[in-house]
């Protein structure tokens, strides 16, 4: 029988009854990594550091009676249900394993422990595949008996949650609809015998002494719809279109987001009602769903036609300042993002992407700007125009001179003049080298002070137009 | 006077103690911040941790991003330990330049700023009134001509950034050259100690061989 070894965790045989497990993980609290004897004061201190509630109670333990297992927890906010699939972080591996949790209790000493059935990656089973063809995201559900089948841990090693889908055919499996598979993360639809080492696309009625039916799809229930009442749910919609994860309808989004967004809707809509000059109440609808990195967001929005530059703000404005400004003068909800100030940025002219949620919208602005005239502050005219991005597959290097490569160097003498090294080099005063670098230091000193005239210039310029501007009351002063 | 006033957001300009701390952090924060340009595209974060680990302790590694075309600037900020050794380092390399993934072109340090972070919590509370102007208003024209100042004063800076580009294309090539140039000298004088030419026309001439 060949064990199926996971870096740090050691199988448990398991006898029933709260066995002891190696703990794999690097934990939220670095107490966990050492779970010995003398733990009970340590375990008070996690559940006080992060928030963490036993859900319903289940049975007790057959065997030993103080032990209560129980049916849901919340941890760092998170609810975690039996038989939902987390993912485990296992020590010095770089991918955390996937489990699914078949029994969640606690030990009268107070240790929180769950039971766990393994999913194994394609790559860890390598060996025993012998080029069997399998996708990318698949996994397998182990099964038998022995090493590798479950594991007793504690409930800190849980690093998120995962949505795994069962695509098999057997008859007790409900099918998976097209969006639930869109939307997840592995699938399975078939079992590794951990004593075997074969993989098979039969379902034995139970798995570590659990029902195989706990192991398939959940069964479907009545999705409560959500309705849209008040202006709010149009805006998730709207903020839904810009991320290509949710680009499905609206209703189909995960369960525990329904649930969510019914709550939340209720207190937003009395915040609605107070007037908006008091302080903005915290609605950011745009932070429910994932939001990928602004680079795909700034290039989706930009290729969209949505995407706005907005020109002479003030640098020392918040990203939040901007999507406020935006909203009071257009009432256009938006993401903005402030152009970092660089060596060569103009001191009057602070930048920031704006990203719309529509092209119509983008142009609206646009030409409300150009026609009309937005001032912040008394004393920045807001400029808006479409920006010219750099083509991001057009992966051609941004021009940087100054790095000389000499060819075939073996020489002694020029040991100065290594090849291009990946290390940094400080010069020393008597080489060519230093030479050189301080040519590129003269003149770096010299641009800098065109720059510096150059923005001195137009500084001038624009407080002579600025002079011109009849009546106080519209400047205030430069912050 | 059309005037559409459109906002007022908070007038008190003092702000809660909370943001207040989250404001002195930051500060912190800037002034262990380095500001670093002049690299290569090539330089990754690990690079320019280890170069700069040489000095001190570095903390945490930003570049930043560049959207648009006329901008061609590598620059990164770098937090280190403290604020001293931040400090240590711009002095250092202001004496002695640090040449990062290549050379002998030195990168530049310089004192990070608080608007050249993505994520600075706001200033203070700040009032931002915002107008509408609409064309019949007399200082109509006055901002048109400033919204035109903006563009004029862009495409200047753009210039500049490709007249600098331009010179620096030409001292790279300046350089090269003159790298070549001393290279075969040394070829040159290597290859004829080589081969004994050198020994010949000591003994030819009569004169003693300095043993460099």
């Amino acid at each position: 029988m060949v064990a199926v070894a996971r870096d740090g965790v050691t199988a448990v045989v398991g006898s029933g009854g709260g066995g002891r497990a190696a703990v794999c993980g690097i934990g939220f609290h670095s107490d966990i990594s050492l779970m010995s004897m003398h733990e009970e004061e340590e375990n008070e201190n996690v559940s006080g550091d992060i928030e963490f509630r036993w859900g319903r109670k289940g049975r007790v333990g057959a065997k030993n009676p103080n032990i209560q297992y129980y049916e849901s927890f919340t941890y760092d906010g998170v609810e975690h249900f039996l038989y939902d699939s987390v993912y485990l972080w296992c020590g010095d591996q770089q991918m955390p394993c996937v489990v699914k949790i078949v029994e969640m209790y606690e030990t009268p000493r107070l240790k929180k422990m769950m039971k766990v059935v393994w999913y194994f990656h394609p790559a860890e089973v390598q060996k025993w595949l012998r080029g069997v063809h399998h996708l990318n995201n698949e996994l397998f559900l182990a099964s038998g008996e022995g090493n590798g089948l479950y594991n007793f841990n504690p409930l800190e090693t849980i690093c998120g949650k995962c949505n795994v889908v069962c695509t098999s055919k057997d008859e007790r499996n409900p099918k998976a609809s097209m969006e639930e598979l869109k939307m997840s993360d592995y699938v399975f639809y078939r079992t590794f015998d951990v004593e075997t080492c074969r993989l098979s696309e039969k379902f034995p009625d139970k798995i570590a002494g659990v029902e195989v039916g706990h192991f398939f799809n959940p069964k479907p229930k009545g999705k409560p719809e959500v309705t849209g009442k008040s202006n709010l749910p149009s805006k998730c919609e709207t903020d839904n279109k810009s991320t290509p994860a949710s680009s499905d309808t609206h209703h189909s989004k995960k369960r525990k987001l329904q649930d969510f967004e019914v709550d939340k809707k209720r207190s937003i809509e009395a915040d609605n009602q107070s007037i908006t000059l008091k302080k903005r109440p915290k609605l950011d609808t745009s932070e429910w769903f994932k939001k990928l990195p602004w680079e795909d967001r700034i290039r989706k929005a930009h290729q969209a036609g949505s995407l706005v530059l907005l020109e002479n703000l003030y640098h020392s404005f918040t990203p939040s300042e901007v999507e406020e400004t935006v909203l009071d003068a257009f009432n256009i909800k938006v993401s903005a993002k402030m152009i970092q100030w660089s060596a060569y940025s103009s001191p009057h002219n602070g930048q920031a992407l704006v990203i719309f949620n529509s092209k119509d919208e983008a142009d609206f602005a646009i030409s409300e700007l150009n026609t009309r005239c937005l001032i912040i502050g008394g004393a920045r005219i807001v400029v808006g125009s479409r920006p010219s991005l750099k083509e991001p597959g057009n992966h051609h290097p941004s021009k940087y001179f100054g790095h000389i490569a000499i060819d075939a160097v073996k020489r002694k003498q020029l040991m100065d003049m290594k090849n291009a090294v990946s290390t940094a080099h400080h010069a020393q005063p008597n080489t060519i080298t230093f030479d050189m670098a301080m040519e590129w230091r003269a003149r770096q000193k010299k641009w800098e002070l065109c720059w510096d005239a150059l923005y001195k210039n137009q500084a001038e310029e624009i407080a002579s137009l600025k002079a011109r501007l009849k009546g106080s009351a519209l400047l205030g002063k430069e912050k | 006077m059309e005037l559409a006033s459109c906002t007022s957001q908070g007038t008190t300009k003092v702000m809660d103690p909370s943001a207040e701390e989250e404001y002195t952090a930051a500060e912190e924060k800037v002034k262990k911040t380095i500001y670093i340009d002049n690299l290569s595209p090539q330089v990754t974060k690990v690079v320019l941790e280890n170069a700069l680990n040489q000095f001190g302790n570095v903390t945490n590694v930003q570049f930043i991003p560049n959207y648009f075309t006329s901008c061609s600037v590598n620059a990164a900020l770098v937090e280190m330990e403290s604020t001293k050794q931040a400090e240590e380092i711009i002095r250092e390399m202001s004496d002695s330049p640090l040449m990062i993934s290549g050379m002998p072109r030195p990168v530049r340090a310089q004192k990070a700023r608080f608007e050249m972070f993505d994520d600075h919590p706001k200033k203070r509370q700040r009032e931002i009134i915002c107008y509408r102007i609409f064309p019949s208003h007399p200082n109509f024209e006055v901002i048109k001509k400033i919204k035109n100042l903006t563009k004029k004063h862009a495409a200047e800076a753009a210039y500049l950034m490709e007249l600098q580009l331009a010179d620096d294309e030409k001292l790279h090539h300046q350089q090269s050259d003159t790298l070549k140039a001393n290279y075969k000298k040394y070829e040159l004088i290597d290859g004829a100690q080589a081969d004994g030419t050198v020994r010949r026309l000591v003994a030819r001439y009569g004169t003693k061989l300095n043993d460099c």
